[in-house]
């Protein structure tokens, strides 16, 4: 009976005080991103590379009809390029209209994390850039770093000068 | 400036003629012309077609004509008749 | 219709109806006497009125009153066009837009709004009562139409000695409006003689009357009993046309009875004129005159009358006002379809058997269809740039005010249709460049005085179609740019060496550098100045492009050519190594396997290729796109000849797999700083393929 109590301790938790992620994997690190920022995953498909383009842009794919850019990840945070296997995912985030995907070694679950632990601060070191950092957060004895999309996202604007 | 009295109190295609050929007399000496219809009760076309013609021979040539004590009656006819007041 | 709607569809109108207006008004300064644009200004009034009263801007309704008296006082050549009168007029439609346009309709100043209207009285008033005016239309306000009434088209024309039988038409007239309520009333006095060469006991006049009366037609015949005999008059019952349509005005007649009847062949063009020239004359319905003539029986007339009668019914139901978005969503949906076809087509081709053709067969009919409501949607799309011009003129003039310059703006090629995606996005840029040639290429009237010019200078905006693209020049006859102070720039910023030998235009093209223009003061290159490296990214973003050409103390011409329409072309699909490309069709001259001996590398222009007797650039694509390639030595690759203005340039590909309609896809500025790439599309197997630039190309190439 006990046990039956703590799940529906956790549905409420859920609908009153949790917050909803994408966790993924990228090395051995555990991600997430807000599942408002998220919207869809799909598996890797054919992608089709782009001249003169920063680094971390693997190039664009078709989305049904629509072109969407698609950036590795792990070139994002730096990391050692990876093959790509049938785990790799592309996440496709929409943050204010803009979409992108973004791909990483494998998407784990939907985790509702309870507000009181994630970490709004951080005070936190990694490999990845600050910025790119939320919030951490513990779930299931496991630590999640909750990824800024936006910041991830925002690639300033290439220049394409009128004459070289 | 000058003033033509119209003392008929219908005023029509009888008088036509007549008003016609003062009114052009009167273009020609006077730079403004006022018609007073003070005692007028009724024009016939004739009369709004004159004064039509007469209004665009002098805004042409740069002199007004003007009408005086219009009846509200009157003012009827002249609108039916293409004028506007 | 909800509140909202009305409203919305209103300002949509009134931006369109006040363009116009603003664009006509600077007209009317320019030609003060001009009848037409009177009529115009006028009618733009009146019709902000009524439309402002039906979308419950009671403000607005009232003021466009004044106004439309002030321009009936105006026609009627009661008031004078003053340059006072044109600063009313401007400042009153800004009033306007300010109580249309600005979010809460009535932060518009009531007391503006009252300085305005006491301005309009001070040309309108005093006069109004007595000085002579005349009319051909009387406007009554409609009301709703009451169930039983009826709707008569009056037609009365008199005979010219009608006076003699002591009948007055005025009294027929007066009779016949006792009847019921006048819609409309319109004196025709077109044969009225001068003044000094009428007969004052002569009838000139004829009237048409709208009538809405419970009357029966036989009573209305009664009223003309005296005069039906040997004078014009025709009754018509036109109730259909006023029932069941609310406000609206009554349709015109679109066609005229004399035009439908050249279209059936019933009449020559030299027969209608001759008619036309006797009802002039003579007054009587063309119909009648037609078969007096013997040039068509009765029954032809009859069988125009009911065309006739057939077209004002359809004009009626044939215009709708559509949202723009949902054509956008058309388009969209027609993209989506051509990528399924495509789809399709390359199935086709992988059956080897007769399916397989009977699938083809079948497709290629599709694709007829499909290309031709592609072509409808599009001729949907295009507008005529006029309207973005026009508008233009009010901001040429006041700009000029304000610098004490003089210049007159010319437009040409107004009825040229662009893409409405264009149209919207072409705006701005050209503001920007406009304003530049007023604020630095027309100089001063004493100024261009000394240097031998007319006091005013004139701005050209110019719009053709040429070869599938269009073209806007804006072009000014003032001081134009001073190449050398480029020059200094340039090599000021380090764009180019202190000695470089440098074509004009390349240095020109300078100018579209950010912050070229900018960095210092703008005259000190007397011409161009601020931000014009936006209207480049701008253009850019439009898949067009933008050159400039100056001489110094004659002008600027600055050239912006355009797309025709920027959703859907047709491409030439081109493989190299694992990658495949999309090449506009419109830029691919040919597709050659060269010589051996035809390739040559030349010092200082690199590799070349002789094509038709020219040596023309040889483009490595697989090392400008950064990938690998199957055929490296030309003569067993492919060549594509492509050209874009008058360059030529030879494109080494592996294979041209075929040919397609293409949906063209921007790509946000971030994914590639190339040049060469300006967009993407989806292929019919689902993938994405860039779409490369000839011109992007040639510039990054580096020229």
């Amino acid at each position: 009976m006990a046990k039956t109590a703590a799940i529906e301790n956790k549905i409420d938790d859920a609908s009153f005080s949790c917050k909803k992620f994408v966790s993924f994997l990228i090395e051995d690190e555990t991600y997430g991103i807000s599942v408002l920022k998220v919207h869809e995953i799909i598996a890797m498909t054919e992608i089709t590379e782009v001249p003169k383009t920063l680094d971390y842009i693997k190039g664009v794919i078709n989305l049904r009809g629509k072109v969407v850019p698609v950036i590795d990840l792990r070139l994002r945070f730096k990391m050692e390029e990876r093959q790509y296997d049938c785990y790799t995912v592309i996440i496709i985030a929409d943050t204010g209209g803009r979409m992108i995907g973004m791909i990483v070694d494998s998407v784990s679950d939907v985790l509702n994390i309870p507000e009181e632990k994630i970490q709004q601060t951080v005070h936190f070191s990694s490999g990845i850039e600050p910025d790119f950092i939320e919030s951490i957060a513990y779930a299931d004895n496991n630590l999640v770093i909750i990824l800024n999309v936006e910041n991830i996202v925002s690639i300033e604007e290439l220049d394409k000068p009128g004459n070289p | 400036m000058k003033i033509i009295k119209i003392k008929e109190e219908t005023f029509g295609i009888k008088h036509a003629r007549d008003f016609y050929n003062s009114l052009k007399d009167e273009l020609i000496d006077n730079d403004e012309v006022v018609l007073d219809f003070a005692g007028v009760k009724r024009i016939d076309l004739s009369i709004a077609q004159i004064i039509i013609a007469a209004g665009r021979s002098a805004r042409k040539n740069k002199k007004t004509i003007k009408l005086k004590s219009v009846s509200e009656n009157l003012k009827y006819q002249m609108i039916i008749g293409g004028l506007k007041l | 219709m909800s509140e909202i709607d009305i409203r919305s569809i209103f300002k949509t109108e009134a931006k369109e109806i006040i363009e116009n207006l603003e664009s006509d008004v600077v007209r009317l300064e320019e030609s003060s006497e001009d009848e037409k644009i009177i009529n115009r200004i006028f009618r733009y009034f009146h019709t902000l009125k009524g439309s402002s009263g039906i979308a419950g801007l009671t403000h607005v309704y009232e003021f466009s009153h004044l106004l439309e008296n002030l321009l009936d006082d105006v026609r009627s050549g009661h008031v004078e066009v003053t340059d006072s009168l044109i600063d009313l007029i401007f400042d009153s439609i800004d009033w306007m837009k300010g109580a249309i346009f600005s979010e809460d309709g009535t932060e518009v100043s009531e007391n503006n709004r009252e300085k305005l209207s006491s301005r309009i009285y001070a040309f309108t008033a005093g006069g109004r009562e007595v000085i002579t005016k005349e009319t051909d239309e009387i406007k009554i306000a409609r009301e709703p139409v009451e169930s039983g009434a009826k709707y008569y088209n009056i037609k009365a024309f008199f005979k010219e000695d009608i006076f003699e039988s002591g009948i007055d038409p005025l009294m027929i007239i007066e009779d016949l409006m006792s009847m019921g309520r006048v819609v409309s009333n319109r004196v025709i006095k077109k044969k009225l003689p001068s003044f000094e060469s009428m007969d004052p006991e002569c009838c000139y006049f004829g009237w048409e009357i709208v009538l809405e009366t419970e009357s029966a037609v036989t009573e209305i015949k009664d009223v003309f009993l005296f005069v039906e005999e040997e004078n014009n008059i025709t009754i018509e019952d036109e109730t259909s046309n006023y029932r069941n349509k609310g406000s609206e005005e009554k349709l015109p007649l679109e066609k005229k009875i004399g035009e439908i009847m050249v279209d059936k062949g019933i009449l020559t063009d030299k027969e209608l004129n001759e008619v036309v020239t006797i009802q002039d004359k003579e007054g009587d319905r063309i119909g009648d005159i037609v078969v007096k003539k013997g040039y068509a029986t009765k029954d032809d007339v009859n069988i125009a009358l009911i065309e006739q009668e057939r077209l004002k019914k359809k004009i009626e139901l044939q215009t709708v006002r559509v949202d723009t978005i949902k054509l956008d969503n058309l388009l969209n949906l027609l993209g989506e379809i051509v990528i399924g076809q495509s789809t399709l087509t390359r199935i086709a081709d992988e059956i080897d058997n007769e399916y397989g053709d009977e699938l083809k067969r079948a497709l290629y009919g599709i694709n007829r269809t499909t290309r031709e409501f592609q072509e409808q949607i599009m001729s949907i799309r295009m507008i005529p740039i006029g309207p973005t011009f026009n508008q233009f003129r009010r901001f040429v003039r006041d700009s000029a005010h304000l610098l004490g310059k003089e210049i007159k703006l010319i437009i040409e090629g107004g009825e040229t249709e662009l893409d409405k995606t264009v149209i919207e996005k072409i705006g701005d840029p050209l503001k920007h460049m406009i304003r530049n040639s007023i604020d630095h290429g027309i100089e001063p009237p004493e100024e261009r005085v000394a240097a031998g010019k007319n006091r005013s200078g004139e701005i050209i905006l110019r719009a053709y179609h040429q070869e599938g693209n269009v073209f806007i020049e804006i072009v000014d006859d003032g001081r134009g740019i001073d190449i050398e102070k480029v020059r200094e720039k340039a090599i000021h910023l380090k764009y180019i060496e202190p000695d470089e030998e440098i074509a004009r235009e390349k240095l020109l093209s300078f100018l579209f550098m950010p912050g070229f223009s900018t960095a210092e003061k703008v005259g000190d290159l007397s011409g161009r100045g601020v931000g014009m490296d936006v209207v480049k990214t701008n253009i850019d973003s439009l898949r067009g492009s933008v050159e400039i050409k100056s001489e110094k103390g004659s002008g600027s011409t600055v050239k912006i050519k355009l797309p025709l329409t920027l959703a859907i072309i047709d491409s030439m699909l081109v493989r190299i190594g694992k990658n495949r490309y999309i090449i506009p069709l419109l830029s691919v001259v040919e597709t050659i396997r060269p010589a051996k001996d035809d390739i040559k590398t030349i010092e200082g222009k690199g590799e070349v290729l002789l094509y038709r007797g020219e040596f023309i650039t040889l483009v490595r694509l697989y090392d400008v796109l950064g990938i690998d390639a199957e055929y490296h030595n030309p003569w067993e690759a492919l060549v594509v000849i492509a050209e874009s203005e008058d360059r030529r340039l030879g494109l080494l590909i592996d294979d041209m797999p075929g040919q397609q309609q293409i949906v063209i896809k921007s790509l946000d500025n971030y994914i590639t700083k190339s040049r060469a790439i300006s967009g993407a599309s989806i292929l019919g197997d689902g993938t994405v393929a860039l779409i490369i630039d000839i011109f992007g190309l040639i510039e990054e190439l580096g020229g």
